[in-house]
């Protein structure tokens, strides 16, 4: 939201999908819908909400992996869109993309080391064959795998994966990783390993946008929390307030319960006030209003469930870095949370 | 399926390629004239020493007509195999990669050539141009290519849809390099393999059986597989060597060159796995 | 939109795109009679064709116009199948009634060497199920006799035939007149059953069939869906069968050039009177038109049974309606 010096800036972002068959007509998607994002350097900025909420899409976008609808990227101050391929292909040395898929950021037919050496080879194009290798064996060391490095993603561990996955794209030297799940499918002890190390970078200058659900891994490293829900950001929150704080939007408190949920079994579900849909009636009026309003319980007790699904809520602000999305008054969403 | 079982049927099939392909390499520097072996003397003999696998009708050796038979097919197969191979990828590579218009163009001819059927297209190209084994194989290349296409293509999506090109282009390889090294080098290389086998295997078929049709591929006096064949046909109850020799020479090597290319994929995928 | 309405649209569209497809076929193989060099009506005359006759097959193949509009007017005939008049194989007899009866049988025995095959492959494939040690060791063999090309087969076949099976086919005494010895049996059904061993035998056709029936039954026990349908306590086997009838149609598409191109040689070693035996026969003898009209039959067959297989696979599976061809 400030004007100072922003890593990444994207305003009002627009990504649609369609659907292409003559038979079914074309279905349009809203995957982004007026979305603002500022990253500054130094700082971990999550976005949370469930699968389909937009997070990846957000994030293929601000690295210009996909194409762009409506509105504009800045890195470092300049339009990403705007720039030719060449180019872009030499700033992506400066914003890099840990995917979910695990296959997808490894080749199956090379060593962790022929890739790093891949890597240095293209993005630093003035090292010697003994300096690349060196510096190859730096980045293995800084991720905990040199004794791993002769073998093929095949023979790897998902953790170790993602560790080879995270010193090839270090070897860039980035300025703002853009990680995807990075903890998903991997056991709790392996998951803690992985959020040390990125924990660890983190210490040294390194930028990171987080996509997760993860909501541990996420207020173990975050600053500062983004709420996605149907391609719209409902809520910003700083990440120690995340479940802490009073306020919050009523899909947040959702999030959080669920997660408070699973994470302990024992405890009996509370009351099913949760439908298990979220959006419909008609696409919330075909998304001029508020995407929760059908789900919401707290626009249907305070009455204003009608002018939610007309009209799109304003963020408004109910403390310092925080804001959310909702038509209710935060004296009112404090009261929702129990 | 066992890694020993698949590692004999390699070293099995691999030997039978490696000779014929050591056949094809030393038969041109072999000297031979077709009117000069006629040996009235010599005609029909069972194989023994001096002839390993006896003579034919005109009393001719049967193993140097074999060796030099394979000129027939050999560079012509080579160049037909080597050609399909990097048509089809290139091709296979772009549909699986590109969007729009490049990708309907590609795969619309892809779709119209593979709706030609081979045998009767390469007679009919025979019938006007009266060609050369060379324009042949070059025909029979042309028409492989949609096969090998739609298998490349069918590999790339496949990799596409794992977030696996994104992910690369994400780390600021170029598409071009991404395509060509780290797709249809890295990953597609056994099963290219395997495409040029088949089309290596196709080009003999195709030589041998316009031989066999005799108007057509090499002519007697000149030796190839296929008129070797059908030279002995009328020899049948006399002598079966002169058609048996070759005949079985036929199904090896095609056979051989299948199992070669099939095994190779196969043990590429297992080494993966 | 009804189910109906929809599967009629994707059948009419598939329908339009093989139109499509015969148009481009048949202008590959007419651009390819332009090709000839020197004077292409040379080229596609017999030696010693009278001026006249020339004459009109310049016309019938607009030889005497550019390319493009000779194709057209070509086109338009032979797409009523007007392709002009026999040469030399059954001079002054127009092509279709001199091919259509030929093709015909030919389409019956591919057909027949087909569904033979594809019963063998799934018995086969039932009764081997999962390969033991020992009929692992019989793969290798069985793939070098079956991975040999048609024709070859045909050759071993016509050998023993004449060897072998003769003295048990002939009474005694039977000298075969040239060197083929079933001439005699044209008229019954032998050869036709000995070419359709032959077709299944040949070009990897039936290991090709088994291999892909038994992977697809493998894949099809193992499948999750088919321990859910049991978990119901439905049966399965119907199941089974229904998600196999579409690979299996697009293993039958994919293999017919194949057997077209198999029966080619196979009619020809057999000496059986079909349009592979015509088109060589027409071949050598230069008798162009009716090469031309063959070729036309051929590619116009295998894009029908694209066509044919891709409808009934919409038919079966409703989610390929919807991906539109």
């Amino acid at each position: 939201m400030s004007e100072r010096s922003d890593l990444l800036s994207a305003r009002g972002l627009v990504k649609r999908f369609r659907s292409r068959s003559l038979l079914r007509g074309g279905q349009t998607t809203i995957a982004l819908d007026a979305v603002d994002l500022d990253v500054h350097p130094g700082e971990v900025v999550a976005l949370i909400g469930e699968s389909g909420s937009g997070k990846t899409t957000l994030g293929k976008v601000v690295t210009r992996l996909t194409g762009l609808d409506e509105g504009q990227v800045l890195f470092e101050g300049e339009d990403l869109f705007a720039v030719d391929r060449g180019e872009l292909r030499e700033r992506r040395r400066s914003f890099q993309m840990v995917f979910q898929n695990q296959t997808a950021n490894l080749h199956p037919k090379m060593s962790v080391r022929e890739m790093l050496d891949e890597s240095l080879r293209l993005h630093r194009p003035g090292l010697g064959e003994g300096e690349r290798r060196q510096h190859a064996d730096e980045l293995l060391d800084r991720v905990g795998l040199l004794p791993r490095a002769d073998q093929r993603p095949a023979s790897l561990s998902g953790g170790e994966k993602r560790r080879a996955g995270l010193a090839r794209i270090l070897a860039t030297k980035p300025k703002l990783i853009v990680a995807d799940e990075p903890t998903s499918g991997l056991d709790a002890a392996i998951k803690l390993q992985i959020i040390d190390l990125l924990k660890q970078l983190k210490g040294e200058k390194l930028t990171y946008l987080l996509i997760s659900h993860d909501l541990g891994l996420v207020r173990r490293i975050a600053d500062r929390v983004l709420v996605m829900l149907k391609g719209r950001i409902i809520e910003e929150v700083p990440a120690p307030l995340l479940g802490q704080t009073r306020f919050h939007h009523p899909y947040t408190g959702r999030l959080m319960r669920a997660a408070d949920l699973a994470r302990d079994r024992r405890r009996p579900p509370r009351e099913r006030r949760d439908p298990p849909r979220v959006t419909r009636p008609d696409e919330a009026e075909a998304r001029g209003g508020c995407v929760y309003s059908p789900d919401c319980a707290l626009a249907e007790r305070l009455g204003i469930l009608s002018r939610c699904r007309r009209e799109r809520p304003p963020a408004q602000v109910v403390g310092e870095s925080h804001w959310i999305a909702c038509f209710g008054a935060p004296s009112e969403l404090a009261e929702e949370d129990e | 399926m066992g890694d020993s079982r698949l590692r004999v049927g390699l070293y099995l099939s691999g030997t039978v390629v490696g000779l014929v392909l050591l056949l094809g390499v030393i038969a041109p520097f072999v000297p031979y004239d077709p009117a000069d072996a006629v040996d009235y003397d010599q005609l029909l003999q069972a194989p023994g020493m001096g002839h390993i696998f006896g003579t034919d009708g005109q009393g001719r050796d049967v193993a140097m007509r074999l060796l030099k038979g394979t000129e027939a097919f050999f560079l012509p197969g080579l160049m037909a195999a080597a050609l399909a191979t990097v048509f089809g990828a290139l091709c296979g590579a772009v549909s699986g990669y590109a969007g729009g218009w490049l990708r309907g163009g590609v795969l619309g001819t892809m779709q119209l050539i593979d709706t030609l059927p081979r045998l009767v297209f390469i007679i009919l190209v025979c019938t006007i141009l009266n060609p050369s084994i060379y324009l042949i194989a070059f025909v029979a290349a042309v028409l492989f290519v949609p096969s090998i296409a739609t298998v490349i293509r069918r590999r790339v999506e496949a990799l596409g849809s794992e977030d696996y090109i994104l992910a690369h282009v994400a780390h600021g390889f170029r598409p071009v390099r991404i395509l060509l090294y780290h797709i249809l080098w890295l990953q597609c290389r056994p099963l290219l393999i395997r495409q040029a086998t088949y089309v290596f295997g196709y080009v003999l078929f195709v030589e041998v059986a316009l031989s066999y049709l005799g108007d057509y591929g090499v002519q007697e006096p000149d030796p190839s597989w296929g008129n070797m064949v059908a030279q002995a046909r009328g020899l049948r109850g006399v002598s079966a060597w002169p058609w048996a020799v070759p005949a079985v020479a036929i199904v090896v090597t095609i056979a051989g060159f299948l199992a070669f290319g099939n095994l190779l994929a196969r043990a590429d995928e297992e080494e993966v796995r | 939109m009804s189910r109906a309405a929809r599967l009629a649209i994707a059948a009419l569209r598939r329908a339009a795109g093989g139109l499509l497809l015969l148009v481009g076929a048949t202008f590959v193989i007419y651009i390819t009679i332009r090709s000839a060099p020197g004077d292409a009506i040379d080229a596609i005359s017999p030696m010693g064709t009278p001026p006249d006759v020339k004459a009109r097959l310049m016309e019938e193949f607009g030889l005497d116009r550019d390319p493009f509009t000779g194709y057209i007017a070509w086109l338009m005939r032979s797409l009523f199948g007007d392709f002009g008049e026999s040469l030399v194989f059954s001079p002054g007899a127009p092509v279709m009634e001199v091919v259509l009866p030929a093709f015909g049988r030919t389409l019956l025995l591919s057909a027949s060497a087909l569904v033979a095959c594809l019963i063998l492959a799934i018995l086969a494939a039932l009764l081997l199920g999962e390969p033991s040690r020992r009929q692992q060791l019989l793969t290798g063999p069985l793939y070098v006799a079956t991975a040999a090309p048609s024709f070859v087969v045909a050759v071993v076949f016509v050998q023993f035939v004449n060897w072998g099976i003769k003295a048990f086919l002939v009474e005694g005494g039977y000298v075969p007149p040239s060197w083929y010895p079933l001439e005699m049996y044209t008229e019954s059904l032998v050869p036709y059953v000995f070419a359709g061993l032959t077709l299944i035998a040949g070009d990897g056709l039936f290991m090709d069939f088994f291999n892909s029936v038994r992977a697809d039954l493998n894949a099809l026990r193992n499948a999750q869906f088919i321990a859910a349908v049991k978990a119901k306590g439905a049966r399965t086997l119907g199941h089974i069968a229904r998600n196999m009838v579409m690979p299996l149609l697009s293993g039958y598409a994919a293999r017919l050039p194949i057997v077209l191109g198999g029966v080619v040689i196979v009619e020809y070693v057999f000496t059986l009177d079909g349009g592979g035996y015509v088109l060589l026969e027409a071949a050598r003898e230069r008798d162009f038109p009716v090469v031309v009209g063959l070729s036309v039959l051929f590619t116009a067959t295998i894009i029908a049974v694209n066509l044919l297989t891709d409808i009934i696979r919409a038919l079966v599976d409703p989610r390929e309606v919807a991906h539109g061809g």
